[in-house]
């Protein structure tokens, strides 16, 4: 069961930004950065991860103090989105993770 | 065994997607006010826009290109100044509702001066259209805020200092 878990998107802060990309057409760092609250080189760590992993793509915009950076989603980002929420919906619904991890363990064992 | 290896800090799943789905929330919710002047423009806008098809031809091509790129530098505008572009499609439910709603009231107004236009004249269209527009715009705006707080409410955000996200 937790082998439906996308590890990219296991961290809790990559999720929400994730989730905020899932529901956008673009969205720009400070944005993102002011609503989760995060620091610019967590952020920066953190999209790296997601640009990375083929979920986003980076446009950057303007000169000196205009500069923006916009991501946008990509269909493979949207779709490992969707998997992941059916995934933690999954384990939610399931008795405890400690309990899924030993049916797992056993199951593989 | 290499299940759990990979994820050896597994957060609580039900809490992940509730904090992911909160900063989906926060994407239609928080940013600047609406402009104030925008009110304004929009009468204006409207009033000159729909006077200009009493005038020639070609004063009619000028304006509507005018007219489009007036609107195209407004959005790009607020979208710049906002930092998001949010997908209507994936909006909560109360945003998508006030969204469509202003979609039937704006296409209602434009087919009002449509009719005033070719039935009365084109003052009275134009000052028709400069109301119209304005109050449309403002009834978005104010219905676009309590399907915003809806929102937030049925995510469980409680606050504008709430995150929204987890650790």
């Amino acid at each position: 069961m937790l082998d439906a878990l996308d590890p990219v998107l296991t961290p809790p802060k990559r999720l929400a930004i994730m989730g905020m990309l899932g529901a956008v057409s673009q969205i720009e760092f400070a944005f993102v950065r002011d609503t989760l609250e995060l620091s610019d080189s967590d952020l920066s760590k953190q999209m790296k991860a997601i640009v990375d992993a083929g979920y986003a793509t980076v446009r950057k915009t303007g000169k000196g103090a205009d500069r923006q950076t916009w991501y946008s989603p990509t269909k493979p980002g949207k779709t490992a989105l969707d998997r992941h929420f059916e995934a933690l919906s999954a384990l939610a619904n399931a008795p405890a993770i400690g309990d899924a991890a030993a049916v797992e363990a056993s199951g593989a064992g | 065994m290499e299940t759990q290896a990979a994820y050896p800090n597994l957060p609580d799943p039900a809490e992940a997607a509730a904090s992911a789905r909160r900063a989906q929330v926060l994407v239609y919710t928080r940013g600047p006010a609406t402009p104030r002047w925008l009110l304004v423009a929009t009468g204006l806008w409207a009033t000159l826009y729909t006077a200009s098809f009493a005038a020639g031809d070609w004063v009619q091509i000028g304006a509507q290109l005018v007219g489009a790129a007036l609107i195209g530098a407004f959005v790009a505008y607020q979208q710049k100044r906002r930092g998001v572009v949010p997908s209507m499609s994936a909006a909560p439910t109360p945003i998508r509702s006030a969204f469509r709603l202003w979609l039937l009231v704006y296409g209602l107004s434009v087919v009002a001066v449509v009719v005033v236009f070719i039935g009365v004249n084109w003052w009275v269209a134009s000052l028709l259209a400069g109301v119209a527009l304005p109050l449309v715009t403002w009834d978005y705006e104010r219905r676009y805020a309590i399907a915003g707080r809806q929102a937030e409410a049925e995510a469980g955000i409680e606050s504008a200092a709430e995150p929204g996200a987890g650790e």
